[in-house]
């Protein structure tokens, strides 16, 4: 049994650039006048900006018992971030898009463990078999903001997840409008105010805490086998709960523009669609081409089991026919990574990156 | 033990004396960006910052071609943009959908960012005194300041309500005078042209000394420093370009004395803006000046604009994409007359026989590259002079008196004394500008809002003026 602790303070990293004098590029080479080049702000300095500090404090217990039947370690750890750096996304009147504020602090807390288990070890007989499972799991929130960001909120795209600063609340929030559907008499979608009112209209003031994008609990499990020459390793990822944006649909099925509808589009855009009043539909109606909001629509449970390693091994040593073909041993492996995924949402890898089932096959021979 | 105490000793003093100038040493500054203390301590710098604000302002995304040749003619219903046409969504002034939506964006977004640049500028110029003397530290000031009150201008006329009605005390529009990271709130659109007009005031007197006063728009010679201030000014915010601006707001907002005195004060020196000729509008074949660049008060250059006038104009387009307005609509507006400098000149059935409608010429490439007036489009002519003269004349004699100086100039036969103002100024207007974006503005003005339908030959459309802030802006505002 050991008990570790540690505690240290890490400055910026993984820091994107940020000055405190302005810094500007020059125009590109087709933009120029009778006059010449010229050079446009590119980023807008902030002399009073003061680093990031963030401290980490962890503790962790190993353990082995059982005669190394059961081994494994628990880990706790808090890293506190203060103050922090919030790069808020202020209006596009200001002309500036992400600026860097000094304003808050952001604490993660979180558990990692990893347990081996050994139900057989019988070294005599050759026969091993142990069972493992890594589980991790992290919180965040936020403090000290107050009321100073009430009016300025961190967004990234139309179509992207809206991420809000306010005490008490996860970096990893997904914030949306809440929807309450189709309407199937109208093919609009419907949201919730605030107040819980019933409204066609997509108002900003009314979006709220729709999901979170950590998972409760993730982590492997995995299984070995020994039984002589013959080995068999397999390990599966698991992941429960947690939300996800599901852009594919977003993108692909709703927001068609009117002037894209003339291109080939995905199936779904016009079966899955609202067409006529009556119809139930999880999809908004055919003829809007409005751009659509992002809503509680797109956001889905994300519970996943995949697969992480599969192993399947056999070893020849002391086998009269190697002496014949002058090898000390042979080894064979069967291997295989990405097989197998189940999850509760549908994952669309498009043409860019499908989805590959890779096999591997190996020999290894000492001389 | 001794040997060991020297070396020590020796490296010791050799690490003080390496690392007491290493401070420098460890300065490195980055050579894909330059930093604002380098750019603000030389002259050239920055030169290079005010022109580069100019050639945003003549982009693309902004006049070079959005608010003049296609956006804002096709929200004036100028062309046939039916429901097969790519850019339909504009002239159907549906707001909330993509093209609209994200062309109406880009201007906001890029409108504002030039206004940092501008605040950006002028703060930085009183941070690092003394590179430039005060003459041209005066001249960049004023040029600086008269950029963002024209911004912020067509901003309002754009975005803002119609200002003739009640509207004009609604929240409008924001108002940026500083570098900063808080919001500024939606000032009201009488507040907001106070604004504009305070910015052109402090230009006015700030360009005092323009050399355009004394030496007229003279071109660029060989590049000197000299020249950046004195030559081709007429492609930067002069000072009568400023006085011109001054004349637009003041009638914008309904205040015809100060319009008509402002207007007068260009009009006086008419002369540095000499009308076209009827040679350059009806002889010369090979490089006609299409744009009229000597009346040009104030115009942008578009490297990219023989580029645009492809994609837009040129008569091999097909028809869902080009902008060419229906004949019929075309004939009427020009009443026919094949002597107007304007029909002539700009427009012509392409020879090719690609298409059997006239298409618009007058950003199409001329034969002599060495021409000066390539790649204008002009934003501020002296034309627009003598109609806000015209319409703020106290007796609508002396107003169409005005506006013949102009129809002289056009090829076209004097108005009786007795002719409505009113029509006759919209008509002209209607010919004149034409890929200049103003009559959006004028109509919005004037509270026009039944307009011909630039997409069927014959009946009328609503215009919608109730233009909305887009999202990057009012997803932020809790207002």
């Amino acid at each position: 049994m050991r008990l570790t602790g540690n505690i240290g303070i890490t400055g910026n990293q993984n820091f994107a650039n940020i000055s405190s004098v302005s810094i500007y590029n020059y125009n590109s080479n087709v933009n120029y006048n009778q006059f010449g080049q010229g050079v446009s702000l590119n980023m807008l300095g902030n002399p009073d900006l003061e680093p990031q500090k963030t401290q980490q404090i962890s503790t962790s217990l190993d353990f082995n018992l059982f005669n190394n039947r059961l081994t494994g370690y628990f880990n706790l750890y808090k890293k506190e971030t203060n103050p922090l750096i919030v790069p808020v996304d202020l209006p596009s009147s200001t002309g500036v898009f992400s600026y860097p504020y000094n304003v808050g602090s952001l604490t993660y807390k979180g558990a990692e463990s990893k347990i081996t288990f050994f139900p057989i070890y019988d070294l005599a007989k050759g026969l091993t078999w142990s069972l493992g499972l890594t589980a991790s799991s992290y919180k965040s929130e936020y403090n000290g903001f107050g009321d100073l960001l009430a009016s300025l909120n961190k967004k990234q795209e139309n179509d992207k997840n809206l991420v809000r600063y306010i005490d008490g609340n996860s970096a990893e929030a997904i914030w949306a409008i809440k929807s309450l559907g189709i309407d199937p008499a109208t093919g609009r979608e419907m949201f919730l105010t605030k107040e819980g009112q019933y409204t066609f209209d997509y108002s900003a003031a009314n979006i709220a805490n729709v999901g979170n994008t950590v998972a409760n609990m993730e982590g492997v499990i995995s299984t070995n086998l020994r039984y002589k020459q013959f080995t068999f390793g397999l390990g599966l990822r698991y992941r429960i709960g947690g939300d996800i944006y599901n852009s594919a649909l977003f993108n692909k099925v709703e927001n068609i523009s009117y002037t894209n509808i003339t291109n080939n589009q995905d199936k779904r855009a016009l079966y899955e669609r609202w067409k006529q009043p009556g119809d139930i539909s999880q999809f908004k109606g055919i003829s809007q081409t409005s751009t659509t909001p992002i809503s509680s629509r797109f956001v889905q449970s994300n519970n996943t089991l995949s697969s992480e390693s599969l192993n399947i091994g056999f070893l020849f040593n002391n086998e009269p026919w190697l002496k014949s073909l002058g090898l000390e041993s042979l080894s064979t492996n069967f291997m295989a990574n990405d097989f197998l995924y189940f999850s509760t949402v549908r994952r669309e890898r498009g043409i860019d990156y499908p989805y590959a089932r890779t096999f591997a096959f190996s020999l290894k021979a000492s001389f | 033990m001794k040997t060991i105490i020297k070396s020590s000793l020796y490296l010791f003093a050799l690490a003080t004396t390496i690392f007491s100038s290493c401070s420098d040493y460890l300065n490195v500054q980055p050579e894909d960006k330059i930093m604002e203390t380098q750019l603000f301590s030389t002259p050239q710098g920055i030169r290079s910052v005010l022109n580069g604000m100019y050639i945003s302002l003549s982009g693309n995304a902004l006049y070079g071609d959005n608010m003049t040749l296609s956006t804002m003619d096709i929200l004036a219903q100028r062309y046939n943009v039916p429901s097969t046409h790519n850019l339909n969504k504009i002239s159907t002034y549906a707001y909330g959908d993509s093209p609209a939506s994200s062309r109406l964006e880009t201007i906001w977004s890029n409108s504002y960012s030039l206004i940092l640049n501008v605040n950006s500028f002028l703060e930085n110029i009183d941070k690092y005194k003394g590179v430039l003397d005060a003459k041209t530290e005066a001249i960049y000031k004023g040029e600086a300041l008269a950029i963002r009150a024209f911004m912020h201008f067509d901003l309002l006329r754009l975005y803002g309500p119609r200002y003739s009605t009640v509207d004009s005390t609604k929240q409008a529009l924001p108002y940026y005078v500083n570098t900063q990271n808080t919001i500024n709130p939606l000032l009201p659109a009488n507040s907001f042209l106070d604004k504009v007009l305070e910015d052109l005031e402090h230009a006015e007197q700030l360009l005092a000394a323009d050399a355009i006063i004394t030496n007229g728009v003279t071109s660029v010679g060989a590049t000197t420093a000299e020249n950046f201030v004195t030559a081709d000014r007429n492609y930067r915010l002069n000072y009568y370009a400023v006085l011109g601006l001054k004349a637009r707001a003041y009638l914008y907002r309904g205040d015809k004395v100060n319009a008509l005195k402002y207007a007068n004060l260009v009009i006086d020196v008419a002369d540095k803006f000499k009308w076209t000729t009827s040679a350059n509008a009806l002889s010369e074949k090979q490089n006609p000046d299409r744009v009229f660049s000597t009346e040009m008060i104030f115009g942008v250059l578009n490297t990219q604009l023989y580029s645009r006038y492809n994609s837009l104009f040129d008569p091999s387009i097909t028809d869902k994409n080009i902008l060419a307005p229906i004949e019929s609509r075309l004939n009427t507006l020009y009443e026919n007359n094949e002597n107007d400098y304007r029909f002539n000149l700009n427009w012509a059935k392409p020879s090719t026989g690609a298409k059997t409608y006239k298409v618009f010429l007058k950003y199409a490439d001329i034969v002599d590259k060495e021409r000066t007036y390539r790649f204008t489009i002009p934003v501020l002519k002296i034309s627009e002079m003598y109609y806000i003269a015209a319409e703020s004349e106290p007796a609508a004699a002396t107003g169409i008196a005005k506006l013949n100086i102009v129809r002289a100039n056009r090829g076209l036969l004097p108005l009786a004394a007795t002719a409505n103002l009113t029509t006759e100024l919209q008509k002209e207007y209607q010919k004149e500008f034409f890929g200049e974006g103003q009559l959006f503005y004028y109509y919005k003005r004037r509270n026009v809002t039944s307009v011909a339908n630039g997409s069927a030959a014959s009946g009328n459309v609503t215009v919608n003026y109730n233009i909305p802030l887009p999202l990057s802006e009012s997803q932020y505002r809790n207002n």
